[in-house]
């Protein structure tokens, strides 16, 4: 029997009605992506417990305390910003359009303003507008509205994201139908080079513990993140088809791995989005979670490794999914592998995988060693550029104008 | 200021064979060719391709470079046995005498 006690130790409900029949006679919102993927999100109980947007005590208790008003651990505040109300009161059901058709009903609880600078400054530890979180947050309208969601369309994914997009109840029952007792979930918005293979790897073995190794009892669930994307990123295509590759050829079984993805806008917030990240694949029912050095960091707004020293001061019992610690892997020629500090001491020889290193590669149109990046990867890589990225692997202008939708 | 040219092991093992070592190994045996530039170069490369990238914060080097300018550079190095900067400097010329004419 599938379990579906999610973060905070309460029950995954999926928030969808499939015959809602009065929209058009509700007062509407049209939202943007962010907003759209959200709904989704939460719908589906990515986001679980949230039922809905939050109110001002949770965003303020989010905020100061790193914990919803119930005790509940939770990092980022999850805000419906609105420039304007335009009659829209507490209590009202209003129906929430996205690229103009249905797509949710939200029961407004509150209308309320909060001070942004503030919320910036106590989530991102910094105010620099510089910052993407904080800009975000900053450019967010000057009123927000709280309140539970339902959504009523559900998502009709295109090609590729159909192949890879599951709920979090789909992926609960894909595990047990694996029988998968650990689940170690990789965060990615890259596409893979051998080190961070080598990083998943090296969580198989932690996460797999004490069982035994004749069959797998451990899988990798390797979540890809989908949402706001900048000039320069690697197009989304690319990222799910190649990650999909390295099991497709082999290089991680397919009895171990498996490839979803979750819609999120990177906030960029580091410890913060760290613990985010494992409450959202805490609900995908992974068991445990890969940080490496610079987990969801930008810049040098956080130190290498502060995603992992947060999780000092939360508790176990808080989190249902356990953190995976790993040192930034490299090359290390002497020893021929692929190496990190706690394993080798040829740190003085190490060639490091910047992702400007890898990048310049791509760009020079060069086929990476299978050292690097396994040579089918490169393939897909270049085969995904031509097929959806308008012949670069990442992110154009031309791209953010004309990419295909990722749903309909 | 430096220019940066990858090179593919079959091409790496080419300008070995042929003597033009000029290659660092950087990273699990990709092999690269460095090549330092001087202000008036970086000037005039930026003359003739407005739209590469001069990235001074964070790899230092002119990115966004043609393919083709870089495939010039290790055509020229392999046919007239030059080393690298030499070489860039004349398919510098060449493209300014293409683009004048």
């Amino acid at each position: 029997m599938t379990q579906f006690i999610g973060h905070g130790r309460i029950k995954i409900v999926e928030r969808v009605i499939r015959n809602f029949g009065d929209f058009n006679e509700l007062n509407k919102i049209n939202v943007r992506r962010q907003l759209a993927h959200e709904i989704i999100g939460i719908a589906y109980g990515f986001f679980s417990p949230l039922k809905g947007f939050m109110t001002f005590n949770e965003v303020d208790s989010v905020v100061k305390e790193m914990r919803l008003p119930n005790g509940i651990i939770w990092p980022i505040p999850i805000v419906f910003d609105i420039d304007e109300v335009n009659g829209i009161k507490e209590g009202d059901t209003i129906g929430i359009t996205y690229m103009g058709k249905p797509l949710a009903i939200m029961r407004v609880s509150e209308i309320y303003t909060y001070d942004k600078n503030y919320m910036a400054e106590k989530v991102y530890k910094t105010g620099d507008v510089k910052h993407p979180g904080v800009k975000r947050t900053l450019s967010y309208a000057n009123k927000f509205i709280a309140g539970d969601i339902w959504l009523i369309r559900e998502p009709k994914f295109n090609q590729p994201y159909a192949d890879f997009w599951l709920t979090p109840l789909q992926h609960r029952e894909m595990f047990e139908r694996k029988g998968w007792k650990n689940i170690v979930a990789f965060q990615t918005r890259n596409v893979p080079h051998t080190a961070h293979e080598y990083l998943i790897k090296y969580a198989w073995f932690a996460a797999n513990g004490k069982e035994r190794v004749d069959e797998p009892k451990t899988g990798i669930l390797v979540n890809v993140i989908i949402g706001e994307k900048r000039i320069g990123d690697y197009i989304d295509e690319a990222i799910l088809l190649t990650h999909n590759a390295l099991s497709k050829y082999g290089y991680i079984s397919k009895r171990v791995h498996m490839l979803s993805f979750t819609l999120w806008d990177m906030r960029y917030a580091g410890p913060r989005e760290a613990i985010l990240h494992a409450i959202t694949r805490s609900n995908l029912g992974c068991t445990h979670h890969i940080f490496g050095r610079d987990h969801a960091g930008v810049g040098n707004y956080y130190s290498p490794y502060e995603a992992h020293k947060i999780f000092d001061n939360i508790d176990e019992k808080d989190l249902l999914i356990k953190p995976i610690f790993l040192r930034e892997n490299y090359y290390c020629p002497r020893c021929g592998s692929i190496e990190n500090e706690m394993l080798c001491d040829h740190k003085d020889e190490m060639q490091v995988f910047s992702g400007s290193l890898i990048r310049s590669i791509i760009l020079d149109e060069v086929k990476p060693t299978k050292t690097i990046m396994r040579p089918e990867v490169y393939d897909i890589l270049i085969k995904t550029a031509k097929e959806y990225g308008f012949g670069s692997p990442f992110v154009t202008e031309e791209y953010l104008e004309k990419r295909i939708r990722i749903f309909e | 200021m430096k220019i940066y040219i990858w090179l593919s092991e079959e091409l790496s093992k080419k300008l070995d064979e042929l003597g033009l070592n000029y290659a660092n190994e950087v990273l699990g045996g990709m092999k690269r060719i460095e090549i330092e530039v001087e202000d008036n170069i970086v000037n005039k490369i930026l003359e003739l391709l407005p739209y590469v990238k001069v990235d001074t914060s964070t790899t230092n080097s002119i990115e966004l470079l043609p393919k083709s300018f870089k495939s010039e550079i290790l055509k020229t190095m392999v046919e007239k046995r030059l080393e690298p900067k030499q070489a860039l400097l004349e398919v510098i010329d060449a493209l300014e005498k293409r683009i004048n004419s």
